[in-house]
């Protein structure tokens, strides 16, 4: 493989991310913000020297009692840190913790060391983290739910976190007992995980309870239990949310062939969340939808819901407006939708929020009449989330769920469009192939729901390599994993040589083989020709302006090199006719 | 640098000149590691944040690059450092990024899914050493691991990248 290749192709399948003016300029304005709050430590600073010394004596004497790494944090570090705004110690601030830390008894981890002697300062959070995790174990997600909060709290008073996401259950929350029995049994029920799950040997344990903060407008208390088993590295996780609502149960396991696998199907995942949510999932508020978005795509999809709709809801993320993704109150895009599609002040709006990206939010507003149960949909407009610019305003016509989905969905679900990964692929029994073709295709019985059965089958009789399977193999295993895209003008679709209709491999073997002599003399030397190598051909439909310009047999001649590397030369030949429709001829060597 | 300027002002240029030098690369590098471009924006704008205030004990001992890796590797780390990271979709089908701006041959795509796909731990070395083109030395820094194990992931991810690329040889071929 040329290194080079991986360069080109972080490069081009990511130009189209790129840092914007405005990520820049929003830079120089947090270091704006900085400034003001580094001046102020700067006013303090002939304080901050006493108080230091203060804190230093009294840790001095503290140090007579040794202390644990979490003692030791809470009474000595983190009112260090609470002293300055800065989210690093510096580097005498470092020495001096680890020198306390050393008369404590205290062994500071080695990488601690290194990168205070490489980089000088260090975070705070972690220089804190790695003194605690001496104590309580270096998994953060492994202490208990009491320490985890603790440590967190802590963090929030030393202002290096905005809020406490770890929190400990209170009397209306399950108890930590009633959620491990729950993760147990459905770990042992589906994934058959046996023996003592206490064991520390066998299976490292993760338990967190609280709320995700990091997302704004998250209010979910959110229980996640996790086993990683220390024999194959498999991961093991149960997430529910604190009404009881489990929405995922899966496991990971890196190397194996289908690495994730989850317990939860697509109707089991509708199922639940219709159960606590309603029925209807136009009442389902932006913080169940996002939720929603996260249980369905990380379930199984081998058997697809029946309501189509909701796998379309499940195609858009809905972000609860808030922190930097909104650039604008929901009332102001209310208004420039009420505006964009005349939509009068009798109509309500029913809102969403969405997109991936804090540059690319979008507001979309749908207007209806009618009671709360019974929505009439009447129009819609979407607004870009940043620039208020109209992106689309509409007559609404669609089905229920198109309030929910992206604007720019809309064309696909009024042509019927359905996405790929779940139905099969796009162009599937075209008129264009013959229906022996696509007879002899469904035969094998190919699909999302046995691909990997296949694959696995037909990797051991035929090989590894997909093109030294038979044609209709080749062709079917294309049609559903290779994601094929249809270029109106010109694309290839491997296609099933018919004896008596086509000349036969030989044969055009043969074909290609004779032409290509005629030229090889001239260009290779006889020990070159020695090493002559004709790949297995593929047999293709080739489809120029929609219609099949012809049936091909496409041969690869390769010729070695002393060195290693290879030339290439191809041939199309008119499985009809035997023509010669292609020919490149090549004494140019690549890396094969 | 111009002395015109005052100290704050240089280290603002030098800032900027940084951002639009190693900006782009380093928001897809943090892309590549949080798999998630919202994240990734956010953690390249903290990294320069975090730059700037270290950029007076900057010592040169190693490149601006590597650095500005380093810096970024560290705080995507903090990102995950949140357990609930784990539990973000990383799966999810939808490209939540840009598309690209010319359009991208199919092989190149597969490379490209192949490396994204590896393993974290594989993922970095090889998207240091071969798309960053930096050094086992300074990869290392980078990831603050050793030399050794630089090397030791790179011949394991060349063979498991070898592999999924021979599986997927003959369909780009065909393409």
């Amino acid at each position: 493989m040329r290194e080079d290749v991986i360069k080109i192709a972080v490069e081009q399948n990511l130009s189209g991310l790129y840092m914007t003016k405005e990520q820049k300029t929003n830079v120089l304005c947090l270091i704006q913000e900085e400034k003001t709050t580094s001046g102020l430590r700067f006013r303090f600073s002939a304080v901050l020297v006493a108080v230091l010394l203060l804190i230093l004596l009294a840790a001095g004497a503290v140090a007579a009692v040794l202390l644990g790494g979490k003692d030791f944090t809470k009474e000595v570090v983190a009112p260090m840190a609470q002293k300055t705004e800065s989210e690093a110690f510096t580097a005498e601030e470092v020495g001096e913790i680890l020198r306390l830390a050393e008369e404590n008894g205290i062994t500071v981890p080695q990488y601690v060391r290194e990168h205070w002697a490489r980089w000088g300062s260090e975070y705070k959070e972690e220089l804190m983290r790695a003194l605690v995790k001496t104590e309580l174990g270096f998994y953060p997600a492994s202490w208990s739910l009491e320490d985890q909060n603790w440590y967190n709290q802590m963090l929030v008073e030393c202002g290096l976190s905005d809020s406490v996401s770890n929190l400990v259950p209170g009397e209306n929350d399950f108890t930590e007992e009633k959620v491990l029995y729950m993760a147990n049994s459905l770990f042992r029920e589906k994934f058959g995980l046996d023996g003592d799950l206490t064991d520390e040997t066998k299976y490292r344990r993760f338990l967190t309870f609280g709320i995700d903060t990091t997302r704004p407008g998250i209010t979910f208390k959110q229980w996640c239990v996790e086993y990683e088993d220390l024999k194959n590295g498999a991961q093991y996780a149960f997430i529910m949310l604190d009404n009881g609502l489990v929405t995922r149960v899966s496991r990971y396991q890196p190397d194996a062939e289908n690495p994730y696998i989850s317990a939860l199907t697509e109707e089991e995942v509708v199922a639940s969340f219709r159960q606590y949510f309603g029925d209807s999932v136009l009442g389902w508020n932006m913080e169940v939808l996002e939720q929603f978005y996260h249980s369905f795509a990380m379930c199984d999809h081998t058997k697809q819901a029946a309501d189509p709709g909701v796998r379309h809801v499940a195609q858009t993320r809905y972000l609860m407006p808030g922190g930097h993704y909104t650039y604008m109150t929901e009332e102001e895009a209310v208004a420039l939708a009420r505006k964009a599609c005349k939509a009068d002040e009798s109509l309500q709006p029913y809102v969403i929020y969405f997109g991936d990206d804090p540059n690319n939010m979008h507001w979309k507003i749908s207007f209806w009449e009618g009671t709360e149960k019974n929505k009439q949909f009447r129009l819609y407009a979407q607004i870009d989330g940043k620039t208020g610019e109209t992106e689309y305003a509409g007559i609404y016509v669609g089905p229920w769920y198109e309030p929910l989905v992206n604007a720019s969905q809309h064309a696909a679900i009024a042509e019927d469009k359905t996405i790929r990964v779940y139905e099969k692929p796009a162009m599937w029994r075209s008129p264009l192939f013959s229906d022996a073709y696509w007879d002899a295709l469904e035969a094998l019985d190919y699909n999302a729901e046995t691909r990997e059965q296949r694959i696995e089958e037909w990797s051991r009789e035929y090989g590894e390599h997909t093109n030294l399977w038979p044609y209709a193999h080749q062709a079917v295993h294309w049609w559903w994993d290779m994601n094929p895209k249809f270029d109106v003008h010109n694309y290839w679709v491997p296609g099933i040589p018919v004896e008596g209709e086509h000349i036969s491999m030989e044969e055009a073997k043969q074909i290609a083989l004779n032409r290509f002599m005629e030229e090889a003399p001239a260009l290779f030397t006889q020990e070159e020709l020695a090493r002559l190598t004709v790949l297995p051909p593929s047999f293709d439909y080739h489809v120029i302006d929609g219609e099949v310009a012809a049936h091909v047999w496409y041969f690869d001649l390769q010729i070695e090199f002393d060195d290693g590397r290879y030339s290439d030369s191809l041939f199309h030949i008119d499985a009809h006719t035997g023509e010669i429709l292609m020919e490149d001829i090549s004494n140019a060597a690549g890396n094969g | 640098m111009s002395t015109n300027f005052s100290p704050d002002a240089q280290k603002e240029m030098h800032l900027e000149q940084l951002m639009n030098q190693y900006g782009d690369s380093l928001l897809r590098l943090c892309y590549l590691y949080l798999k998630d471009a919202a994240l990734a924006q956010d953690a390249v704008q903290d990294t320069f944040v975090k730059a700037w205030k270290k950029l007076d004990t900057f010592e040169g001992r190693s490149s601006e690059k590597t650095w500005l890796c380093r810096i970024a590797v560290n705080t995507c780390r903090d990102y995950r450092k949140n357990r609930w990271f784990r539990f973000v979709d990383m799966r999810r089908s939808i490209e939540d990024i840009p598309l690209p701006i010319q359009p991208v041959e199919p092989v190149v795509q597969e490379v490209y899914a192949i490396v994204k796909a590896l393993p974290e731990k594989y993922r970095m070395c090889v998207l240091l050493y071969y798309w960053q083109e930096m050094t086992l030395e300074e990869v290392a820094q980078v990831l603050d691991i050793s030399k050794s194990t630089v090397h030791h992931r790179l011949e394991k991810a060349k063979g498991l990248l070898k592999t999924e690329l021979e599986r997927s040889e003959m369909e780009c071929v065909r393409m």
